[in-house]
């Protein structure tokens, strides 16, 4: 048997560093990324300190910048975006897998998967000039006159605004959580789903008391994967949201959040303080996500754990 | 012990399948929505002038994108470039000496994170060790957001479709004698071919239609694409600066633009999907 | 329900529980099987052997119409029971599915409690009151045996409990609404040998209430616990009749090749 010779070896060796280091690539960027979001906000971050996340303030005249408007406008709009395409998440998962024939299920799918292929910028001109035009024209008064005594739904309906940008960003999520709760449907054994379905009981008790449960960790992280996508989302929301550096109770009024700050005014932004702020307006986001991503990863632990139990 | 009615039961559960019916036609009614109103808008701009001429100040006649198209096209380019060769090795390092090692996990969970890292922030990134040093936007600096955030995506699908080929073929090549680079880009990537090409096209769709990571590294401009060493026009800045402008014949055309982001990104992904379900079966 | 020392039926009580006739399957355009007939005695243990593949499980799982959540598969003839066809579209399926319970080869407890677990047919086809809904899972677990070993874990989650026990719940889970037909498809063939003569003990006492038809590859088991056999091959029924004469001189001279085990 030939030994590889030294030549092959050193081949093998430099294959195998090349690509390593390939890979460190990511580790590399992310560290880099952390490193000049804080060199870049040192400014603004010595500057304000702690009360930049709770400071409604933006004055770029009077140099006073403050997170909270940002803040509360991406936590907002993620909420309302959450709220509105779960809970059809789930009734469209139960779509696909219990109720649709097949082939009718496929096609569907793979519709409701096209909606995650569209871009960004797209969602925002649609928004901006076909939805936003519809919800100022019949769906606000309708809200107002309905529920107008509650702050929520008070204000002039001009179509821009939270609300908007909720629903922008549901659809721009649906597809994701869709898929994922389908594909968690889809995993729980059929003899369970037998089980039940044998006991005399119908798709909807069957779906609500046994496939549900069973899946419920695979449930949240759709859930977990959704608001990932919804706090990240940019053009869409930057082109329905008004960008208002101004907290309201109401879902009609125009807010912000901080990727939309950034992509409205950074360009725009000379001077150093204001720049730095934007950027610590950034790094906020970026810890916001680098969070996320970890509970969202020992969720998936946890969930693997449960799995290899079950099995 | 009393009864339930089965009756009602019945009414509830084909009250939720109603419901859950509707939902599912409500999704595919805003798709079809969305696509109508971009396709019906869009179409009003796309003539040849559109893909022929400079643009012109607005109100002026026969204005295009001429130069945004050709710097999506370069800005893409430079993007496959740096982005595809990294994460095709990335992924070969994953799938071929990582899947145990310490690197390994590190780097894919690094890898969900940055995927999950906001477009915008890597545009920012990009702004602070490119276009800060350099003193001036440019089309390369666009290029290498759009490679940062392919990075983890091609790795990963890379990753995927390297693992599907069978361990007996790396064994048989390695057992003649090939050495283990020869193996890896000779036998397993041919392989793997069809899935790795379609996860890269794939890749490629998805950013040629992103905007925030060009926002603060190649900007836009209004002239033609002479060199990506200075602000490059590129269609998807090119709608969001026009689209929020008061100007009509400009709105028109960041339609125009739309559409033809849409119809790319769209057919591309549609494609490279039908291909990857092939491909999984047959596999 | 008082559980009689000698097994003899009530006088309006049918000799007949279930009465197969011409039943014919369909997976898509594939015959799974063809003009089956058979005759299922009440409170008796029946069961269906075969090779693998044969039908077996088809056969049954239209008793209880559980195949009717697959859209290609469809069964044609008439199973009567109680001289009912229950493959009449008008019959209500649910309190068919409340009659005839069934057992499948994995135990497959529900994501919840072990007490739940069998109180899961209960809220679903009635409105028990608390005290009610405790005595009825008791007297359930009691029935399947399980009661002593789960008396003071009805908390736990019904997936806590050994192979054996969670298939002794699944039991408890389906009796505890009073079914009168027991399904069995494979109910032994993934747990342990000592868990499995538990449960064939069990299904000496059950049938003395309800009636039991049980699928098995397993023909010492078969011959053990059943007092009729149906022999099944590539969906036909070669034979059926009393086990004793099915395993000792059957007519036919396939049966005799299966059971002594000159095919698999």
């Amino acid at each position: 048997m030939t030994q590889p010779s030294p030549k092959q070896h050193l081949g093998d060796q430099a294959f195998r560093w090349v690509t390593a280091l390939s890979a460190a690539m990511v580790l590399l960027i992310v560290l880099g990324i952390c490193v000049e979001l804080f060199r870049n906000s040192a400014l603004s971050l010595s500057r304000f300190g702690l009360d930049f996340l709770t400071s409604q303030q933006w004055n770029p005249a009077k140099e006073q910048y403050g997170a909270a408007s940002s803040i509360y406008g991406t936590l907002v709009s993620t909420a309302i975006a959450l709220i509105i395409a779960v809970p059809l998440s789930v009734v469209i998962a139960l779509f696909l897998v219990e109720v649709a024939p097949p082939r009718l299920s496929k096609v569907v799918g793979q519709g409701i998967e096209l909606l995650a292929a569209i871009p960004s910028i797209i969602y925002g001109m649609w928004g901006l000039f076909v939805l936003a035009p519809v919800l100022s024209k019949h769906v606000q008064p309708a809200l107002a006159k309905a529920f107008g005594s509650l702050p929520l739904f008070q204000g002039p309906p001009m179509g821009i605004g939270m609300l908007t940008a909720g629903i922008i960003i549901a659809l721009m999520i649906l597809p994701f959580i869709t898929a994922v709760m389908r594909d968690v449907f889809q995993m729980v054994p059929s003899v369970v789903k037998e089980s039940a379905y044998g006991m005399g009981a119908t798709t909807w008790e069957v779906t609500r008391q046994v496939t549900i449960p069973y899946g419920i960790h695979g449930l949240a992280g759709a859930v977990f994967l959704g608001l990932g996508r919804a706090i990240g989302e940019t053009m869409a929301v930057t082109f329905v949201i008004g960008n208002k550096h101004h907290i309201s109770a109401s879902l009609f009024a125009p807010g912000n959040t901080i990727s939309s700050s950034l992509a409205n005014e950074f360009t725009e932004a000379a001077e150093p303080l204001y720049r730095s702020a934007l950027v610590e307006l950034g790094l906020v986001l970026f810890g916001l996500t680098f969070l996320l991503q970890i509970a969202a990863q020992l969720w998936l632990r946890r969930l693997k754990k449960k799995m290899a139990v079950t099995l | 012990m009393k009864r339930r009615s089965a009756q009602q039961r019945r009414v509830v559960n084909g009250a939720v399948t109603g419901v859950s019916t509707g939902a599912a036609v409500l999704g595919i009614a805003a798709l079809a929505w969305i696509l109508y109103a971009v396709i019906r808008r869009g179409a009003a701009a796309i003539n040849w002038t559109f893909f022929t001429e400079l643009p012109t100040p607005p109100g002026m006649a026969g204005g295009g994108l001429s130069n945004a198209l050709m710097g999506t096209l370069y800005i893409t380019g430079v993007a496959a470039a740096l982005g595809i060769p990294m994460g095709l090795l990335a992924g070969v390092y994953l799938s071929e000496f990582g899947q145990h090692s310490k690197l390994g996990s590190a780097v894919r969970f690094m890898s969900n994170v940055l995927m999950g890292v906001p477009s915008i922030i890597i545009g920012l990134f990009v702004y602070t060790i490119i276009v800060l040093p350099s003193g001036h936007f440019s089309g390369w600096a666009g290029g290498v957001s759009l490679a940062i955030i392919m990075l983890p995506v091609v790795a990963r699908t890379s990753e995927d479709m390297l693992r599907l080929v069978p361990d007996s073929l790396r064994e048989s090549a390695l057992a003649l004698g090939a050495p283990r680079w020869r193996t890896t880009l000779g036998v397993v990537f041919r392989a793997a071919k069809a899935g790795l090409i379609t996860g890269i096209v794939l890749a490629v769709a998805r950013v040629s239609g992103e905007t925030a990571p060009l926002l603060f590294t190649a900007l836009n401009s209004p002239y033609k694409v002479e060199s990506l060493n200075e602000p490059t026009a590129n269609l998807t800045v090119t709608i969001f600066n026009y689209a929020m402008s008061p100007y009509e014949d400009w709105q028109t055309l960041a339609w125009g633009a739309s559409l033809v982001i849409m119809a790319t990104v769209l057919l591309l992904t549609i494609l490279s999907r039908l291909a990857l379900r092939e491909k999984k079966t047959w596999s | 329900m008082v559980l009689k020392d000698e097994p003899s039926l009530a006088p309006e009580e049918p000799e007949f529980k279930l009465r197969v006739r011409n039943l014919t399957f369909h997976y898509g355009k594939n015959q799974a099987l063809h003009g089956n007939d058979l005759d299922v005695r009440a409170r008796k243990v029946t069961a269906i052997i075969g090779p693998s593949g044969c039908g077996k499980s088809t056969h049954i799982r239209v008793y209880n119409r559980i195949y009717e959540l697959y859209r290609d598969q469809t069964a044609a003839g008439e199973v009567l029971l109680d001289g009912q066809n229950i493959l009449d579209p008008h019959v209500d399926v649910i309190e068919l599915r409340r009659r005839v319970g069934m057992i499948f080869q994995k135990p497959t407890p529900f994501p919840m409690s072990v007490f739940d677990n069998v109180a899961y047919g209960l809220k679903l086809h009635y409105r028990p009151t608390k005290d009610e809904l405790r005595s009825r899972v008791k007297e359930a677990l009691k029935r399947a045996a399980l009661w002593d070993e789960v008396s003071d874990k009805l908390d736990q989650p019904g997936t806590a409990l050994s192979g054996g026990q969670q298939q002794r719940l699944c039991i408890a889970r389906a009796v505890a609404c009073e079914p009168e037909v027991l399904l069995m498809d494979e109910p032994t063939s993934a747990i342990d040998p000592v868990a499995t003569s538990r449960i064939e003990e069990l299904i000496e006492v059950l049938k003395k209430e309800y009636t039991i038809v049980i699928v098995t590859h397993n023909m010492q088991q078969a011959a053990r616990i059943s007092d009729y056999t149906a022999f099944f091959y590539e969906g036909h029924i070669v034979e059926f009749g009393e086990t004793n004469k099915i395993f000792t001189l059957p007519d036919k001279k396939q049966t005799e090749d299966y059971i002594t085990g000159r095919f698999g």
